[in-house]
């Protein structure tokens, strides 16, 4: 049965090394996918290369698909897998700086770290700021603390909040990817820019 | 036996055993450093090629002499009877690992010094300019460079191998106890040296010539940290205990991560696609391997410290109680 780590198939220390591989393999694929390049990754802010789109999109249907499934199949007890509580507004603005960031700086934290790895000096730049931001926060965590923890909602999911099965949502979510992909590629279109200009 | 455990596990004794803290890990690490850069730069005195490799041959001996006077401070600092450090070297005792190091440490410093003297950088002749005389007595004898060159590697493998003798010896400690861990610090050593060069050398040629250096260095410490590993836990429980600390205990993460992914694998891959063309070179992997190096110091000294026969015997008296 699984999640491996909820059962006991390995301890805290072991878990670490297993996200440390996993985590590699992410950057790996990142940076074949060609988002190691701040160009390819704020491409999708002009509307003319949403690749990024495409490709996040899909992880999260594969994802999603990969664990319906295998809940179907009692491989997986999806009241194990850990969610993250909602905090309605500290997790807004947290969005809205990750985004503003990702506009100003070509790169998200993943992206940064495979950027930084293929010797790009934009990335390990960002991946400095990262830390930097990261200790920041950390020091000045005690006069967040009220916002932080402000607008709790508990452990959220969308079948719970629209009151529908988990089986529609997952088809609906599905349905949704393959219009994004649509209007993705109309827009690719629309906003192409002429060859002189790439 | 049960008296035994009672004074070994008094709580002034076990706990208190982790006695060695930051400074011997930095210790070791600036050793190991020096050690493999004195292979190096004496590799390159013996065949000749000092003048393809200047940073390498000339530059890094003295960049030795500092990093090792800095080990040695935090040697120093370590120490807990300060005052009477010169009486190392008021004998020599050749079943002790701790007497050959402190005489290898003392006779490196002129065997770095004649190694900066065959090439000399710059910066050296404008600060001695009676350097050159003795630069040119060295060139005037083929032999005399070759032995400089020899003197190097052989005292550089020795430094390198005899920090990890100088814990392997200590038997009290079962993850140290491993015919490994002194070629295990030599190799770690040479590829972190490999690497510092990489990272600040000039000529692309060099950079380039100890990046494909590095590699292998790096294939051989994996392979001497698989060995390692194994060898422990395939020895007596005590070993397996100790090996237990990084198989699934409490180093396991940061040996696994921090000295293996990020200190070994992640930039041999990066540097084989560099030295391949498929990347440019950058101070990442570099700089990783140092980091990697550091702290597989710290890892070893600290889980070592932890590791013990102690809690071996306290299972047995129980089973026997």
């Amino acid at each position: 049965m699984t999640p491996l780590a909820k059962y006991g198939a390995f301890g805290d220390e072991m878990g670490l090394v297993m996200a440390f591989i996993i985590g590699i393999g992410f950057g790996f694929f990142l940076e074949r996918a060609g988002f190691g390049s701040a160009k390819k990754l704020v491409s999708q802010f002009y509307l003319d290369d949403l690749a990024v789109f495409k490709v996040m999109f899909t992880a999260i249907v594969t994802a999603m698909l990969g664990v319906t499934y295998l809940a179907w199949m009692g491989v997986l007890d999806l009241s194990l897998v850990y969610m993250t509580p909602t905090w309605l507004w500290p997790q807004i603005v947290g969005g809205l700086v990750l985004g503003v960031g990702f506009a100003i700086g070509g790169y998200c934290p993943g992206t940064s770290v495979a950027a930084t790895a293929t010797g790009r000096i934009d990335g390990l730049v960002y991946v400095l700021g990262l830390v930097f931001g990261t200790v920041v926060f950390a020091e000045a965590f005690p006069l967040l603390k009220g916002f932080f923890y402000s607008g709790s909602y508990g452990q959220q999911t969308l079948p719970g909040v629209l009151g529908l099965s988990y089986g529609v949502v997952v088809f609906a979510v599905v349905l949704m990817a393959i219009g994004g992909f649509a209007g993705a590629g109309w827009l690719e279109k629309r906003f192409a820019r002429p060859a002189s200009q790439q | 036996m049960r008296e035994l455990i009672l004074t070994r596990q008094n709580h002034l004794v076990d706990p208190t055993l982790h006695v060695w803290a930051w400074q011997i890990p930095i210790y070791l690490f600036l050793g190991g450093l020096v050690a493999g850069m004195m292979v190096l730069s004496g590799l390159f005195l013996w065949q000749g090629r000092h003048q393809e490799r200047p940073f390498t041959s000339s530059v890094a001996p003295l960049i030795g002499l500092v990093f090792l006077s800095l080990g040695m401070f935090a040697l120093f600092l370590d120490l807990e009877h300060k005052r009477y450090t010169w009486r190392l070297y008021t004998t020599f005792q050749p079943t002790s690992p701790m007497s050959w190091g402190a005489w290898i440490l003392l006779v490196v410093y002129p065997a770095l010094v004649a190694a900066a003297f065959v090439h000399p950088p710059k910066l050296l002749r404008d600060l001695v300019p009676g350097v050159m005389q003795y630069t040119r007595a060295i060139e005037a004898r083929t032999g005399a460079r070759r032995m400089i060159g020899a003197l190097n590697i052989g005292l550089g493998a020795a430094l390198g191998i005899y920090t990890g003798i100088l814990l392997s010896a200590l038997g009290a400690r079962p993850l140290w106890n491993s015919a490994i861990l002194g070629p295990l610090f030599l190799l770690s050593g040479l590829s972190s040296a490999a690497a510092f060069i990489h990272l600040v050398a000039r000529h692309v040629d060099e950079r380039e010539g100890l990046a494909r250096a590095d590699n292998l260095f790096l294939v051989l410490e994996l392979a001497a940290i698989v060995m390692f590993v194994i060898g422990l836990a395939n020895a007596t429980e005590a070993h397996r205990q100790a090996a237990a600390l990084l198989l699934g205990g409490s180093y396991t993460a940061l040996f696994w991560v921090g000295v293996v992914g990020l200190g070994v694998v992640i930039p041999l891959v990066i540097q084989l696609l560099a030295v391949n063309h498929r990347v440019q070179h950058s101070p990442v992997a570099p700089l990783m391997v140092l980091g990697g190096g550091l702290v597989l110091r710290f890892v070893i000294v600290s889980a070592g410290q932890e590791s013990r026969w102690a809690a071996l015997l306290a299972d047995l008296v129980n089973a026997l109680a």
